[in-house]
């Protein structure tokens, strides 16, 4: 079994008013299945409001569903006393890099999950360490947060959850809040955890760009997995993707209209070289 | 001309070990009807700069010109020059407050003076101008979706019926289809009814695709100012500004390295394709 | 601006202040203070001595201290005013029928000097100790009142996130404004209760976001394990060194003499 195993997975938030008795249920996530093997690089696409934070929440046992069952590492999240294994095995980075520091130096910062989980001093300092060094946030370890740039400071949030030693690590919109060289930063460090230590990534976003690298792709709308694939079988789907409120990559696009005006190219072009080479052969 | 900055300079916290000079010696001038893209690294002064227009900062030295007139001079009406300058923040939904759509995009028109009924007629026309469906027009903003509370936000500037509407990346946090939606909306905007704009962006594509002029900030000065095929020709010289040039740029470069005669200053997919078509062509009728 | 108030806010510098546990600082700080209160006139001369002492080896230049006084001269001005005029006693001379009183004077003169060096003497301690040590320092020092079900580490942690969230809120609400001046809103004119309702625009969006910066905090630390001080480690455990030792006992030196002084009358 995987590490991220969702069977018929359904959740739904209700909205109590005062003046109706009954709750007003809206169906946020819907039959979802999928299976996610350990080491792998994912993305999670999808427009606002299509479902995928609610999903994301669900493999750090923020959210329980209220049908079916998501298990993280075998351990089904609906566990009361599981929860916190669970949390410590998939660790979450979330999209507004000031709402999810709560130390007022680096160094702190980083060690809070460690804390929390009982880790001994000394350990707690090695973890810090390392996880600074993977993230490249060394030199600021003395530093304030407040005077990091966002970029900056959703690596120190990564590093926050390394220093757990998770296995896999959620990230819900990292880079929605960043300038161009902020994405470019975190991606590269999430890019390099999976390489290097072979943990799982789960990343949710909406630029096509950070896509491509990844292992596997879903798609979701309204709740539910409506594509799955690698990049280059989602990508390729050009149409499909617009209807769903979604893009391509430039490149993909560009090749994607000159094949409509008759140029011979493979279908589902991820990259500049790729197109240079069919057309300049 | 519309709008002039002269020699204008800012300097944070003066005197203190915090000083920083986020605008140096800054000329610029922006005539009426103009589509402007501002663009420039995190903390490049472009925030900085586009706040002077409206007289929300005042420089340190320089001068503000609004029509021929200095914004800082005595007795000068800073209110009635904000409603011709509009400024959409970054983030803009942030800032609703009230308890229906409306009545908040009426805020604006209500400081003007106007009457409930004016106000009430310009919001409706603001908001119908930004694709806010009239169901909506009672509902309170928080139950918006992210993309309707951006509108509205939007709308509750341009409620003001500014003739200059500058917007700090209206398109952040938005899905593709949202990014685009708000853009051409604001591109409607500049076509119909004349209004300049000036849209800072840090997303290459976007700027390429909708300005008539680039104005390029680093270090607090204006690196670049000109046409966008002009300016991203000096992608080399954007890079080392933390910038780049629009994907389409890269790769027209990469193909003409290939040996393809390509157009190399195509920076929209549109532009790219016919290029590639027209080189295909040409290489076909050897 | 808020921003500008220096008073207490922390100096970074190498001294053996900076290095003191910061419960000694705190105990210290408290101890002084109680010797304020037990000083009736030559005492002062002592406590002077004290704090001239504390000043120079936390190596914290003098000119920055005074200027955080700054802020709080109005305060000390009030102070003394109702000091002089409300202390009964010999008149030294009438204005109408206000009089002032040479134990009016005298009395304004202590609690002005008292004011002051209790001001001082704290905002030393803030000075030299990082608002994290201090939060420390203070979940340390109350942890015997878990016993009577105080939450300490609570307070301790809600503390340490205030001051984290301090200087965003602040840079939010400048954000805001600016945001509502730009939509024609005025902050400045009017009278008191048009300036109050004026101030909606920029509350309701501030309490909004503080609101959803709450809800989002608390997501990020429960993701990551927060569960309450149960169970808990630290990666900076405070622990006394043989200097802070030596310091309790200078401390107790130095409330002993004091306490002397008292007796004595001085």
């Amino acid at each position: 079994m995987g590490i991220i195993k969702a069977a018929k997975l359904g959740f739904d938030y209700f909205r109590y008013e005062d003046d109706t008795e009954e709750p007003e249920a809206t169906r946020a996530i819907d039959d979802v299945n999928l299976e996610i093997e350990a080491g792998q690089f994912i993305a999670i696409l999808g427009h606002n409001g299509s479902g995928k934070s609610t999903f994301a929440k669900h493999i750090n046992a923020l959210l329980v569903p209220t049908e079916g069952t998501l298990w993280v590492d075998n351990m089904d999240t609906s566990e009361e006393e599981d929860v916190w294994k669970i949390r410590q095995k998939a660790g979450m980075v979330f999209q507004n890099p000031d709402n999810q520091i709560i130390g007022n130096v680096v160094e702190e910062d980083v060690g809070f999950g460690p804390e929390n989980m009982g880790v001994p001093t000394e350990e707690i300092w090695k973890r810090v360490d390392a996880s600074l060094a993977a993230t490249g946030m060394i030199a600021y370890r003395t530093q304030s947060p407040n005077k990091l740039s966002g970029g900056q400071k959703q690596r120190v949030a990564i590093a926050g959850v390394m220093a757990m030693q998770p296995e896999c690590i959620v990230l819900d919109e990292p880079t929605a809040m960043l300038d161009p060289n902020g994405r470019k930063e975190v991606l590269r460090a999430v890019r390099e955890l999976n390489e290097k230590k072979g943990v799982t990534v789960i990343l949710i976003t909406h630029y096509m760009e950070e896509v491509v690298f990844a292992d596997n792709v879903f798609v979701m709308d309204e709740g539910r997995i409506v594509m799955q694939g690698t990049p280059r079988e989602i990508f390729s789907q050009v149409e499909k993707l617009k209807e769903l409120r979604l893009d391509v990559p430039q490149v993909t696009l560009l090749a994607y209209e000159l094949r409509k005006s008759g140029v011979d190219l493979p279908e589902g072009i991820l990259t500049t070289e790729e197109l240079v080479s069919a057309l300049c052969q | 001309m519309s709008v002039k900055l002269e020699d204008v300079t800012y300097i944070y916290s003066p005197g203190t070990v915090y000083e920083m000079h986020a605008l140096e010696h800054v000329n610029l001038e922006i005539p009426d009807g103009q589509f402007v893209g501002v663009i420039g690294h995190t903390g490049s002064g472009k925030s900085t700069l586009v706040q002077h227009l409206n007289g929300l900062i005042r420089p340190t030295s320089g001068h503000v010109f609004y029509r021929g007139e200095d914004i800082w001079q005595e007795g000068y009406d800073l209110r009635q020059l904000r409603s011709h300058v509009g400024l959409v923040f970054q983030y803009p939904e942030h800032q609703l407050f009230e308890t229906d759509v409306l009545t908040d995009v009426c805020f604006g028109p209500k400081n003007q003076g106007l009457s409930p009924e004016e106000c009430k007629e310009r919001a409706r026309k603001a908001l119908s101008s930004v694709g806010v469906s009239e169901e909506l027009y009672d509902k309170s903003p928080f139950e918006l979706s992210g993309g309707q509370k951006r509108r509205v936000a939007i709308a509750g500037v341009l409620a003001m019926n500014p003739d200059f509407l500058i917007l700090d990346e209206p398109t952040a946090g938005l899905d593709p289809k949202g990014r685009d939606e708000i853009l051409d909306q604001i591109e409607r905007l500049h076509k119909e009814r004349g209004i300049s704009i000036l849209l800072v962006s840090h997303s290459m594509e976007d700027i390429a695709r909708y300005v008539e002029r680039i104005i390029v900030m680093n270090k607090g000065q204006v690196a670049f100012d000109g046409a966008p095929k002009e300016v991203f020709s000096h992608y080399k010289e954007l890079e080392t500004m933390g910038l780049a040039a629009p994907q389409m740029t890269y790769i027209m470069h990469a193909l003409k390295e290939h040996g393809m005669d390509v157009d190399v200053t195509a920076t929209t997919v549109e532009e790219a394709k016919e290029s590639i078509l027209f080189a295909l062509k040409a290489r076909e009728g050897k | 601006m808020i921003r500008d108030i220096t008073l207490g806010q922390y100096y970074p510098a190498d001294s053996i202040l900076h290095r003191l546990d910061p419960r000694v600082k705190f105990v210290g700080t408290i101890a002084y203070i109680i010797s304020l209160f037990l000083f009736h006139s030559w005492g002062y001369v002592l406590g002077a001595l004290f704090l001239g002492v504390m000043i120079l080896i936390s190596k914290v230049p003098f000119k920055f201290i005074v200027k955080g006084l700054k802020s709080i001269m109005m305060l000390l001005a009030i102070t003394m005013f109702f000091n002089i005029i409300f202390t009964p006693g010999e008149p030294v001379f009438q204005i109408w029928k206000i009089k002032i009183t040479v134990e009016g004077l005298t009395f304004a003169a202590k609690m002005a000097i008292r004011l002051v060096f209790l001001i001082i003497g704290s905002s030393l301690m803030t000075l030299t100790t990082t608002p994290n040590q201090l939060t420390d320092a203070m979940e340390s020092l109350m942890g015997p009142l878990k016993k009577l079900h105080v939450p300490v580490h609570e307070i301790a942690m809600m503390m340490s996130i205030a001051l984290r969230f301090i200087p965003i809120l602040l840079e939010e609400t400048d954000k805001i404004m600016k945001a509502q001046m730009a939509r024609g809103a005025d902050f400045e004119s009017g009278n008191l209760i048009q300036k109050v309702k004026n101030m909606v625009p920029l509350l309701v969006p501030l309490f909004i976001s503080a609101f959803r910066r709450a809800n989002d905090l608390a997501l990020a630390m429960e993701a990551r394990c927060y569960h309450g001080g149960e169970g808990r480690t630290q990666m900076k455990p405070l622990r006394y060194h043989s200097r802070d030792y030596a310091a309790y006992g200078i401390l107790i030196g130095y409330l002993l003499v004091s306490a002397a002084f008292c007796i004595l009358g001085f």
